[in-house]
Order: structure tokens, then sequence, then C-alpha cells
């Protein structure tokens, strides 16, 4: 696993939170894509037209008094909107908020495998409905490997 | 499948004996069982279901040591195999190596609100699937050859072998063991756990992947160290499968409704087993899709029938064009 590039965008910082959204608008790369069939790719742009939701990803241990969460508004899997806020709000009102450490954060951001990220719960679902939730899982999976792509500093 | 023409013959080693019973054998004699009784032994209950304690007096007999196993001749065998047929037995393989590892880290908090003799065969549950994931570890290490100084860095070394769609059950798994950490007494959480962990991952996938990968070494006669072990690992998940199936039904006694529970969570384990991310070459072990999906539709009806459950229209026809990861646990 690589570490997080040291020049990157300040984490959870404003310009972090536009980046984020930026890549996740423009989605899995070619080289994502190269690496899985057509058929998984259609299953995501399927499970896609379903995601309505507000979903956080928030830091739990993250210093500062900053707020620790990004809240994403998403409509039919396109992200329409955007704010930083404290992670005890997103839990009140998000659909699913997903949370993890700092360190785990890191490793996440440094390329560690998102599918493993859940497994090994370096992501937990602190809130939200864990069967739907997984309804739309490789959209959840391939969405959130995009954020490995904004430069970050720690 | 056959082996290709670059293969030699394998030494003689696999032979089945049709006289074992499957109950009572040693680790030895399991590996000249055929993998097709062994299956059949796990569906071979009626709906009364061996009472918890029982089961636990069948595993201390059942019970075999991990490092009994000698994979010298797998190590022979595996390098007579063409690359082809190597590359699609660890895609398979690799769903279980990992497997293991995820059922038994994922298990102990259904320790808290299960009944007491539940508890005490689940204490053997849990102790099988950790000599599991030492199976899968030695196979990986001695056999494949990859390296590691844990057992982590094993699981490192042939995670890229793990299709994308892995991450759709077991991820699951892993965010409801959460759930039920946090509300262990929850009987709609129970049912979901159960029926992703006991009825899909365990009832459905793993007795697929054992038939699929045990049929290829059988009909092939090579890797008798890994038949042996993966065999006798099978009839540990006979089990498991009965002690979950067990609950299952327990709690669909006390409380119908919870039906809801269990089609609410196949819904969800078909919808992400509608897809793949990768192509196995299944003709390379023997195999087809079709065959493959035929066989996981056919061990999801015998699981249903033992628990008495029936499917709605919508998810009978979600059995008919899934495309599940194969892997187990």
């Amino acid at each position: 696993m690589s570490s997080a590039n040291s020049k990157g965008l300040p984490f959870f910082s404003p310009a972090w939170a536009a980046a984020a959204v930026a890549e996740l608008a423009a989605g899995p790369d070619e080289v994502a894509r190269a690496k899985k069939i057509q058929k998984f790719w259609d299953w995501i742009e399927k499970a896609a037209e379903h995601v309505d939701c507000e979903l956080g990803l928030a830091v739990s241990d993250l210093d500062g008094g900053r707020p620790n969460c990004l809240l994403l508004t998403l409509e039919k899997g396109k992200c329409t909107g955007h704010r930083l806020v404290p992670a005890a709000e997103a839990q009140r009102t998000a659909t699913y908020l997903l949370e993890g450490s700092l360190a785990d954060w890191r490793e996440i951001m440094g390329g560690y495998d998102m599918g493993r990220s859940i497994m090994y719960r370096k992501l937990r679902l602190a809130a939200g409905d864990v069967l739907v939730f997984f309804r739309s899982a490789y959209y959840w999976t391939e969405s959130l490997a995009c954020l490995q792509r904004v430069p970050t500093a720690f | 499948m056959s082996l290709t023409e670059t293969e030699t013959p394998p030494s003689p080693g696999l032979f089945l004996d049709p006289d074992l019973d499957v109950e009572t054998t040693d680790l030895e004699g399991l590996g000249h069982v055929d993998i097709d009784r062994v299956i059949a032994y796990v569906h071979d209950i009626d709906r009364d279901f061996p009472a918890y304690l029982t089961l636990y007096e069948k595993y201390l007999r059942q019970r075999w040591n991990v490092y009994d196993l000698d994979f010298g001749r797998d190590r022979e065998d595996w390098e007579r195999m063409s690359e082809e047929s190597k590359k699609t037995f660890l895609q398979i393989a690799s769903g279980f190596h990992h497997g293991e590892r995820q059922v038994a880290v994922e298990l102990a908090p259904l320790f808290f609100g299960i009944p007491e003799d539940y508890k005490v065969f689940l204490s053997s549950h849990l102790e099988d699937e950790a000599r599991h994931t030492v199976f899968f570890d030695r196979f990986y290490r001695e056999v494949v050859g990859v390296p590691g100084d844990s057992i982590l860095e094993v699981l490192d070394g042939s995670y890229h072998y793990i299709s994308e769609t892995f991450v759709g059950p077991f991820g699951l798994l892993s965010y409801l063991t959460d759930r039920l950490r946090l509300t262990p007494y929850d009987r709609h959480v129970q049912m979901q756990y159960a029926t992703t962990y006991m009825l899909w991952i365990e009832g459905v996938l793993a007795l697929a992947v054992m038939k699929i990968t045990l049929g290829y070494a059988r009909d092939n006669d090579i890797l008798p160290g890994y038949y042996t072990g993966f065999t006798a690992t099978c009839r540990d998940e006979a089990r498991h499968v009965h002690g979950g199936l067990r609950f299952i039904r327990e709690l669909l006694d006390d409380d119908p409704t919870l039906v809801v529970d269990l089609h609410e969570t196949l819904r969800t384990l078909l919808i992400m087993s509608s897809t793949s991310s990768a192509y196995v070459l299944y003709e390379a072990i023997g195999w087809s899709e079709d065959k493959v999906r035929a066989l996981l539709a056919d061990q999801l009806e015998r699981k249903l029938s033992l628990v008495g459950v029936t499917l709605p229209e919508d998810i009978r026809e979600m059995v008919d064009k899934m495309d599940p990861v194969l892997a187990g646990g």
C-alpha cells in the first residue's frame, strides 16, 4: 500500500471536499473500467438509478474541531450537493453514514482496496439500512474508489 | 476437465471407497470418500434437525487435526497442472481462502442472543472456522507457494484472485455482524444474519465451491491433501448448516413474520448475485456457468425446504438469473 500524497489537499478541507465531489462526478476511470467486465458496469449503472439519498462520509477522530463529515446529496446516483458537517448531525439526518478512523482513512486514501475496506471495517455503516445499502453494493465500492484519486495531505 | 496434453498423469493416490461411512470415518478415510456423498450427507436430515448438543457431540467425534495433512503430493500435482487450470482453480478456491477468514471473525457477536445449547455448539463452530482458515493458509503456502509471515500476509497474496463481487455477501455479513454486536437480541437482525451466514454463505455458496473444486480433484485424481482437508471441512460445514437452519426454524416457529426478514435478505443477496466482475472459465475445470447456476439454485431450494420456507415469485425469478460469486466459509 502506498501512503497518501503529502503534497495533496488537506484532508476534509473545503478544497478536498470539492475535489472529492469532482472525482465522484467523473466516475471510474479507464484503468478501473478495464479491470472488470461490462456486465459489472451495467449492474452499477442500473443500481445508480435507485440511489436517491444522503451519504455521510465521516472521520471518527478528526482533530482541530473541524466538521468531520462530508455529506453528499445523491440523486439517481449523481452527486447534486455537498457540505461539511459534524458527524453527529449526519448521524441524525443522513440516509447512510460511513465512518472510519483517521488511520483507516489514511490507508483508504493510500489505495487500500475498497471492498476490503468494508469487509475489514475500515469503513463502518454507522447509520442506515444495511440490506438496502447493499442492494447497491458495487455502486458504493466503485464510487468510493474514485475518491482515492484525490491527492490528499494528512 | 481433463489434464492438458502437456500435463503428465498423476501418481496414484486418490481412490474412492464407497464403503466408508461419512459420519464416522477419520481424516484419512475422508480422503477416500466421494465429495458428492458428503454433500448428500448435509441434506440427510429431517426437519426436526439434530439438537445443538447432538451437533456438539458430533463435533467432538469428527474433529480433525489440520497439521496431520500431508501436501507433498499436492505440490507435485500443482506443478503438473496447466496455467489455465491453476488460474480457474484459484479464482474459485480463493473465495474460500478469504471466506473462511471472514466467517471466523464474524461469528462472535452471535453468541450473546442465542439459546444456551446453541452457545455450546457455536463454540465448536468457531473453532472449526479457525481450523479451516489454517487449512487454506497451509494450502496456499505449501502448494500454491504464496509467501507470508502471517495468515494475513498470505491472504494479501491471494487477494487479487478474488472477484470484486466477493464484497457482496461478505461485506453484508460484516455490516450485519456490527448490527448484531449492537443489538444481539434483535430477532430481525438475527434472522438477517443467519440467512446470510448459515443459509447463503455456508449452505449455498460453500457447498457449491466444494462440489466444483473437489469434483475436479476427484475426477483428475490430484491434490489428495486438498481433497482430504476440504472434504473434512465440508463435513464440518454440515454441522454448521444443521445448527444454523435449526436456529432459523426456531426463530420462525416463535415468530412466523420473521420470514419477511429472510425474504428481504435473500432479495439483497440475489440482487448482488445478478452480476459478476470477471469471467471464470468454468470449462477449464469441467463445469459451465449454467451448471453452476443450477447447482446453486438446487442448494438454495434444499435449504429452504428444510426450514419450510417458500419463495415469492419475484425471488424465484431472481434465482433463475443469479450469477453469484463463488466463495464460501
